[in-house]
């Protein structure tokens, strides 16, 4: 098989799994809650004694990475498990499209959902700044895209769960894993929190979780720091990379995966 | 079974299918043992429940066997390039039920890697077949079952497969549809496809089937042709119309219709017989074993 | 179907009910304590997962309705504290939260907390925290100034404030004045003549010189009242005029250095700049 026939199959399933997220309900009423956030964040900027500027960033950028990460986590963890249970992948597993394709299709499908996701939201948020007279600097555009990767690893988590194991204990798996991903800094200071933690356990929960603080640009980005190109790229190695992993630990694990 | 290569082939196919976190010994089908050639229909027949489904599952891959051998198309399952020749329709098929039916085949020609032209073309033409090509622009959640079974017919040939895995394929359809597929079955055998196809309908298997697979209980006691496993006939019963048969009695209920039984020798001349009376010819059943009886019985006769 | 909605029915009743109920026995149990609860600015900022930004906007707010709520039944402060110090902690560079947090801790009571050593003491957490950030060093010297009544410790915030990058260039000479108006003017003048030393020629250099000349006309103004105070005590008498104590070689200097006549009141002793003096300012 060609590598230009495997792009077609990815794309395919890609461009499928995309028509599938964004038709769905909840992807609609995530971004709703979002912009309504935002408008929120309008109100509440008049009793923060001018920091009206300050407080719609940082809500719209909170929205954007809470909301974000819920449509990762719930889209994601779905992907697998209810083509199995659907029975939806008996039918396309028969065609020339290797588990793996499938795999990443539906995932690369799900990172084009959040990009769509984000983009929406960022409008939103581009919006209310425009009412308190900000503007939607470089820096916040820094600080979205760090956003973006972050939910697109947040993303892989899911997909990794969902091809192992059933919707609702990839859901799980999931928001544990996305959780203790921005506690990151904590575990890694364990041994001085918690008597007896032992110091090597803690920095080994730090190097093998995935790092979701890592993306976490928003105050620098509102406090107008200088955010050089190269953090971005290290970023963006460290999503792929990560992500890379998680996908390629998937598809081992769904190669043998009984379809009954 | 002919030397030349095999369309379909298992040897000593096994697969134990557990419920996790159970004590229960789970079901097991196989050792299977199966060929079939270039241009044959095989039926694969059995209760619910008899491991049908779980044999085509095997055939595809989409259970891993933990034993024994799959050849599809003369390449053995684990290589990457039978999909290119086998078709399949699972039973109960479920699309993307957001798409309407033609994005469903472009999407799976996609997969293909059709080339774009070749792809429209035949995505009509094998809609018009199927008959849903009106129906094809609206999603397929609007779809009847009958609608969505004859999609997934399409599907299953839209890579002009040669070797088609057909699991319930009349399921749903009403006595018209169930004539349109059996015709299609028949006319993709006179273009020299293979055809293993799973029913517990066995007038369907009749009608279309040069050999039958047994199964029962995840084992497939016996394969071959009607004749090797039923034998042949004992006889035949003749019934007709207004007879006055000699030798004939009225059929239980029907009062014009009359049967005569006869012995396989005898059969032309009862024929002729019945036909010189006046009489209308209804039909002519040979009387022997049914495949029910095989399934039920007790002591299946082993693989001829 | 029925069933279902008298259910619902009678629940949506009790609810409101019952929660009056509850109310009122809680009232019964008497207030409860105002305590701050364990969550700490660094635990709740450890606990943030990259949201501490929002939970600072959150805690700020918090802290400013407490602040109004407080202020306005007359009930204290107690917990405005931990509330900034947890906003601080969870955005270090909230610069609002520690100035206006300064602010509510340092006004006297009942408009503030009137606890300036801890409102200066935030303002210093808030300098360290941002070192590139000297107006934050300057409200930390001015709260010193105004609220404690420490010229000197104002001062010499100030000075350090006029270090930091980017610092404007009046900022040194900000704290030569607050020592000025302090009263301790040697200080100041060193400081003005430092200023004077590390000013380019200009209106700093300029203005450095008129201020030199201002504090050494005040120490001149000091020293004579000192002088005439020294010797109303010993001789229990009084001159008239200036220039009879010079005369009499009590006093050496009568006037500013811009050749001005210093004003004398002749009943109290008080030796000062003349309003009429181009070196007279406003106090």
């Amino acid at each position: 098989m060609s590598p230009l026939s495997s792009i077609r199959r990815l794309w395919a399933v890609a461009y499928n799994t995309f028509l599938e997220s964004v038709r769905q309900r909840l992807f609609f009423g995530v971004v709703f809650f979002a912009l309504l956030l935002m408008l929120t964040a309008l109100v509440l900027k008049d009793i923060s004694v001018h920091q009206d500027k300050k407080i719609v960033a940082d809500i719209g950028l909170g929205a954007i990475d809470f909301f974000g990460t819920i449509i990762a986590i719930f889209l994601g963890a779905d992907l697998v498990g209810r083509d199995i249970e659907r029975r939806t992948l008996h039918l396309l597993l028969v065609k020339p499209l290797r588990r793996s394709e499938f795999i990443l299709g539906r995932y690369l499908g799900l990172c084009l959902t959040l990009f769509t996701s984000v983009v929406l939201m960022s409008l939103g948020l581009a919006m209310a700044l425009a009412t308190v007279n900000g503007d939607f600097s470089a820096n916040i555009g820094k600080a979205v895209y760090s956003l973006l990767l972050q939910l697109c690893l947040t993303g892989a988590i899911a997909v990794f769960f969902s091809t192992t194991s059933s919707r609702v204990l990839a859901i799980l798996g999931s928001t544990v894993v996305a959780v203790l991903g921005r506690l990151t800094d904590v575990l890694k200071n364990a041994s001085l929190i918690i008597e007896g933690f032992p110091d090597w356990l803690g920095k080994a929960m730090y190097f093998s979780l995935p790092n979701l603080l890592n993306f976490d640009l928003k105050n620098r980005a509102i406090y107008g720091d200088v955010l050089p190109g190269a953090i971005l790229l290290d970023l963006t190695f460290y999503a792929l990379a990560y992500s890379a992993a998680l996908l390629a630990l998937g598809a081992l694990a769904f190669r043998r995966r009984d379809l009954k | 079974m002919s030397p030349a290569r095999a369309a379909l082939s298992l040897a000593g196919v096994a697969k134990t299918i557990k419920t996790p976190f159970s004590r229960r010994p789970g079901f097991t089908v196989g050792p299977l043992n199966l060929s079939i050639s270039e241009g044959e229909i095989v039926g694969l027949i059995g209760a619910n429940g008899a491991g049908k489904t779980t044999t085509l599952k095997l055939l595809l891959g989409l259970l891993v066997p933990d034993a024994g051998r799959i050849e599809l198309a003369g390449v053995p399952l684990d290589r990457d390039s039978w999909q290119r020749d086998v078709g399949y329709l699972p039973e109960q098929p479920a699309f993307y039920d957001y798409l309407s039916g033609r994005e469903f085949m472009r999407f799976v020609g996609d997969l293909f890697g059709l080339e774009r032209k070749t792809l429209a073309a035949r995505i009509e033409s094998l809609l018009t077949r199927v008959g849903i090509a009106e129906s094809a622009h609206r999603p397929i959640r609007t779809y009847s079952k009958g609608m969505q079974q004859r999609l997934g017919i399409a599907q299953a040939l839209l890579n002009d497969p040669k070797v088609l895995l057909l699991d319930e394929p009349m399921s749903g359809l009403d006595p018209l549809g169930r004539l349109f597929v059996r015709d299609l079955l028949l006319e993709l055998r006179a273009q020299g496809k293979s055809i293993l196809f799973s029913t517990h309908v066995i007038p369907d298997a009749e009608y279309v089937c040069d050999r039958l697979a047994l199964m029962k209980a995840g084992q497939m006691p016996a394969v071959g042709t009607f004749d090797e496993l039923l034998g042949l006939p004992t006889g035949f019963e003749i019934a007709a119309v207004r007879a006055t048969m000699p030798g004939a009695v009225p059929r239980p209920g029907e009062a014009d219709r009359f049967i005569r039984r006869v012995e396989p020798s005898e059969l032309t001349r009862a024929i002729d017989d019945v036909l010189s009376h006046g009489a209308h010819l209804v039909s002519v059943s040979p009387i022997r074993a049914s495949v029910e009886d095989l399934l039920s019985s007790s002591n299946p006769e082993s693989d001829k | 179907m029925k069933g279902l909605l008298a259910l619902l029915v009678v629940g949506a009743l009790t609810v409101p009910l019952t929660q009056i109920r509850i109310d009122a026995s809680r009232d019964a149990l008497g207030p409860e304590p105002d305590t701050s609860s364990v969550w700490t600015g660094r635990v709740v900022r450890a606990l943030s997962g990259g949201y501490a930004d929002l939970l600072a906007d959150l805690y700020w707010m918090r802290a400013v309705q407490y602040y109004g709520r407080q202020k306005n039944a007359g009930a204290g402060f107690a917990n405005l504290r931990p509330l900034l110090e947890t906003a601080a902690e969870l955005d270090h560079r909230f610069r609002i939260v520690y100035r206006y947090g300064a602010v509510f801790l340092s006004e006297p009571v009942p408009i503030g907390a009137g606890t300036p050593e801890v409102g200066v003491r935030f303002l210093a957490l808030g300098a360290g925290r941002n070192p590139l950030d000297w107006r934050m060093r300057q409200e930390q010297g001015l709260f010193a100034f105004f609220y404690m009544n420490d010229p000197k410790g104002g001062s010499e915030i100030l000075l350090q404030a006029s270090k930091v990058p980017g610092a404007p260039p009046w900022m040194a000479a900000l704290a030569a004045q607050i020592l000025s108006r302090g009263g301790e003017l040697e200080a100041a003048l060193d400081m003005w003549r430092l200023i004077h030393e590390q000013s380019e020629s200009g209106i700093l250099r300029d203005n450095a010189v008129d201020q030199i000349k201002i504090v050494r006309s005040k120490i001149a103004a000091r020293d004579a009242q000192e002088a005439i105070r020294r010797h109303r005590e010993q001789s229990g008498g009084s001159m008239p005029t200036l220039a009879q104590y010079r005369r009499a070689g009590i006093i050496r200097e009568v006037a500013d250095l811009a050749g001005i006549e210093f004003t004398f009141d002749a009943d109290t002793g008080a030796v000062s700049i003349a309003r009429s003096s181009p070196l007279w300012r406003r106090n």
